[in-house]
C-alpha cells in the first residue's frame, strides 16, 4: 500500500485515473454478460499480461522478439505437465512452472543477447520453434498435436468463491491479473526499470555512465518472460486445454503487434490486446473470413498509425 | 616516467581499421586538474582517441592507464565506474525521457539501486535533490518535465554534458562542445567549462581554436592519428607547421 500511494502521488496520476477506471469496468461489466463474452474478457487478461510482459522487452528495452511465446507455452505446458502427468496439486504445479518459465528465461537469455536487430528477432524465434517442435514430437508427455488434455482449475476452499462458476473463475483471473499489472507498472517506474529505457534509447551512453547494457537487458528479458509465462499458467487454466499452438510465432507475432498497437506502454500493451481480442471474436461472429479482416487491421495499423493507438490519443 | 597517479597517460596508443592507422603511436599524459584541448583538422584521429580512452574502441597496440591502474582490457562501463565521464561530438543523450529521467538515470549509474525494481525511483531522495539543484544551477528547471527529444540543440548539448557531471567524473572528455553553438551559447559553455575544470580534469576536443585557446593550459595537436605538436597555447599559436596544417585544410 505504502509503494501504492506513492505511485499515486506523482504526476502519473492520470495515469492512475485511466488505469482504475478500466479496472472498474473490468470488475463490473461481466455480471452483464453471458458466458461466452466472460471468456472473451478471460482472454483479454490473457493475452493482455502476455502482451505487456513483452511490451517489458520489446517497447522498454527496444529489443523486439520473436520468440515470446516460448514463455508462454512454457507456462501452459509445465503446468499441464505437472497436474496431468506427475498428478501434482496446484500449489506445486504452480511452483513448478514459474520455475520452469525463469529456467527457459535465465537459459535463453544467454543465448539470445549475444545478438542484436534482425538476428535478435531470428534467434528469439528459433529458439521458441525449437520448444514448438519438442511439444510437437514428444507425445508422451505433451500429447504432441492432440495437446494436452486434463487439465483442472484450483480450488481456493473457499464458499464464496468458487473456480468452477464462470464469475468465480473470471474474478480469480482478473485478481492474478492486477496484481502483476501492479507489480509490472511498478518495475516501470523503478530504478531499474528506468536503465530499461536507457538501453533502449543509447547503449553507448549507458555505458559510458558504468552500466553493463548486457546484464540490465539480461533482467529486462528475464522480467519479461517472467510475465508473458505467467500469463501462459493462466491460459492452461481458462483454455483447460494446451495445444503446440501456444509456442507458435503466430503468437509471439500478435504479441508484438499488440504492443505495436497499445504505442509502446504496458497499458498501451493490454489496450492492444483488448482490441486484437475483440476484433478477433467480432469479426468470426460476422464472417467465416475473419483472418482476412484481421489482416487487413494490421496493414491499416502498421501504415497508417505506426505509432499505436495511444500515442494518438495522447496527441490530442 | 610521468607521475603515475596523472589521471590519464597512454603509452604509445595505436589503432588501425583495416589499413587504415587512425591513431598512432600516441603517448600522452593529462596533468590532473588542468584543461587540455585536443586539436587538429578534420580525420585527424581525435574522436578515435576518445573513443580509445573510454573504452568505445578496443586498442590495437599500447597502453592506457587511468588514475594510475592500467585499463588497456577494461570495458567502457568499467571505466566511467572508475571515475571516466564523456560528451559526444553527436549529442548522445536519452532522448525518448524526459530532462529529469535523463538525470536520474545518469545520477543512479554509480548506485547499487540502479538493479531496484520494487520502489518507484523518484522516491530516492538524495538523488532527485541533486538533479533538481543541477537542473536549477544549469537554468533547466522549467524544462523538467521536457522530452530530451524536444529542447533545442544547445539545450540538448548541455544536457549531454549534464549526464556526464551529475555522475561526477574525476576526469571529464569532452568532444566539441561548442559544435553548433550560437555565439552566445558558445560563451556561456566556455564560462561553464572553466568552473568545471576546478573540480575535475578536462580534456577537450574543440575545434574552434579560439574556444580552445581560450580555455586551455594545455593544447596538444593530432595529425593524421599522431601527436604533431604539444605545448602552451602560446606555443603553438607560433608554430608555423600548425599554422601550415590547418591553412592546408582550408585551401584544400
Amino acid at each position: 500500500m505504502f509503494y501504492l500511494r506513492k505511485l499515486l502521488a506523482g504526476k502519473s496520476s492520470a495515469t492512475f485515473t485511466a488505469i482504475g477506471t478500466s479496472i472498474l469496468v473490468w470488475v463490473i461489466l461481466p455480471l452483464f454478460l453471458n458466458h461466452y463474452w466472460i471468456s472473451v474478457l478471460i482472454e483479454t487478461l490473457v493475452y493482455g499480461l502476455f502482451a505487456m510482459g513483452l511490451s517489458v522487452l520489446a517497447n522498454y528495452t527496444g529489443l523486439p522478439s520473436l520468440g515470446q511465446a516460448a514463455f508462454f507455452g512454457t507456462g501452459a505446458y509445465a503446468l499441464g505437465i505437472s497436474l496431468v502427468r506427475l498428478g501434482q496439486g496446484q500449489g506445486i504445479s504452480v511452483l513448478l512452472s514459474l520455475a520452469a518459465i525463469i529456467m527457459i528465461a535465465v537459459i535463453f537469455g544467454v543465448l539470445v543477447l549475444q545478438t542484436k536487430g534482425i538476428y535478435f528477432l531470428f534467434i528469439t524465434l528459433g529458439l521458441a520453434q525449437i520448444l514448438w517442435a519438442i511439444a510437437w514430437k514428444w507425445q508422451s508427455v505433451t500429447g504432441g498435436d492432440d495437446g494436452l488434455v486434463g487439465i483442472t482449475r484450483p480450488n481456493l476452499g473457499l464458499s464464496w468463491w468458487n473456480l468452477s462458476t464462470a464469475n468465480g473463475f473470471y474474478y480469480f483471473i482478473l485478481t492474478i491479473f492486477i496484481l502483476a499489472f501492479l507489480a509490472l507498472l511498478v518495475i516501470a517506474k523503478s530504478p531499474l526499470g528506468r536503465t530499461f529505457v536507457g538501453v533502449r534509447e543509447s547503449e553507448v551512453r549507458m555505458s559510458c555512465l558504468g552500466y553493463n547494457v548486457w546484464l540490465h537487458s539480461y533482467f529486462a528479458f528475464i522480467i519479461s518472460g517472467f510475465f508473458s509465462g505467467l500469463a501462459g499458467i493462466l491460459f492452461a487454466w481458462y483454455n483447460m486445454f494446451v495445444a503446440p499452438q501456444q509456442l507458435s510465432m503466430t503468437l509471439s507475432a500478435e504479441g508484438l503487434f499488440m504492443g505495436i498497437l497499445g504505442g509502446g506502454t504496458i497499458g498501451g500493451a493490454f489496450l492492444g490486446a483488448v482490441i486484437i481480442v475483440l476484433l478477433k471474436h467480432i469479426a468470426s461472429l460476422v464472417t467465416d473470413h475473419w483472418l482476412l479482416v484481421m489482416g487487413a487491421f494490421y496493414i491499416i495499423v502498421i501504415v497508417y498509425m505506426p505509432q499505436g493507438l495511444s500515442s494518438m490519443l495522447q496527441r490530442r | 616516467m610521468k607521475n603515475l597517479t596523472s589521471p590519464l597517460i597512454t603509452e604509445n596508443l595505436s589503432v588501425h581499421f583495416g589499413g587504415l592507422q587512425a591513431v598512432a603511436d600516441v603517448s600522452f599524459a593529462a596533468e590532473e586538474g588542468m584543461i587540455h584541448a585536443i586539436i587538429g583538422p578534420n580525420g585527424a584521429g581525435k574522436t578515435t582517441f576518445f573513443n580509445l580512452v573510454s573504452g568505445l574502441l578496443q586498442t590495437s597496440a599500447g597502453r592506457i592507464r587511468l588514475f594510475g591502474q592500467d585499463v588497456t582490457r577494461l570495458s567502457p562501463q568499467q571505466r566511467a565506474t572508475l571515475g571516466v565521464g564523456r560528451t559526444f561530438q553527436v549529442v548522445n543523450i536519452f532522448s525518448g525521457l524526459t530532462v529529469l529521467e535523463n538525470l536520474l538515470l545518469a545520477a543512479q549509474s554509480q548506485k547499487n539501486m540502479k538493479f531496484v525494481f520494487y520502489r518507484r525511483g523518484t522516491s530516492y531522495r538524495a538523488l532527485s535533490v541533486k538533479a533538481r539543484e543541477m537542473m536549477e544551477e544549469w537554468g533547466f528547471s522549467e524544462k523538467s518535465d521536457t522530452l530530451a527529444q524536444s529542447l533545442s540543440h544547445g539545450d540538448q548539448r548541455q544536457l549531454d554534458l549534464m549526464l556526464a557531471l551529475i555522475a561526477e567524473p574525476k576526469l571529464l572528455l569532452l568532444d566539441e562542445p561548442t559544435a553548433g553553438l550560437s555565439r552566445a551559447e558558445t560563451a556561456t559553455l566556455t564560462e561553464i567549462i572553466r568552473t568545471l575544470s576546478l573540480k575535475t580534469t578536462i580534456l577537450m576536443i574543440e575545434h574552434d581554436i579560439e574556444v580552445a585557446f581560450a580555455l586551455a593550459k594545455r593544447i596538444t595537436v593530432l595529425y593524421e592519428g599522431r601527436i604533431f605538436a604539444d605545448g602552451s597555447p602560446n606555443e603553438i599559436r607560433i608554430d608555423p607547421r600548425v599554422k601550415e596544417i590547418y591553412l592546408g585544410e582550408e585551401e584544400a
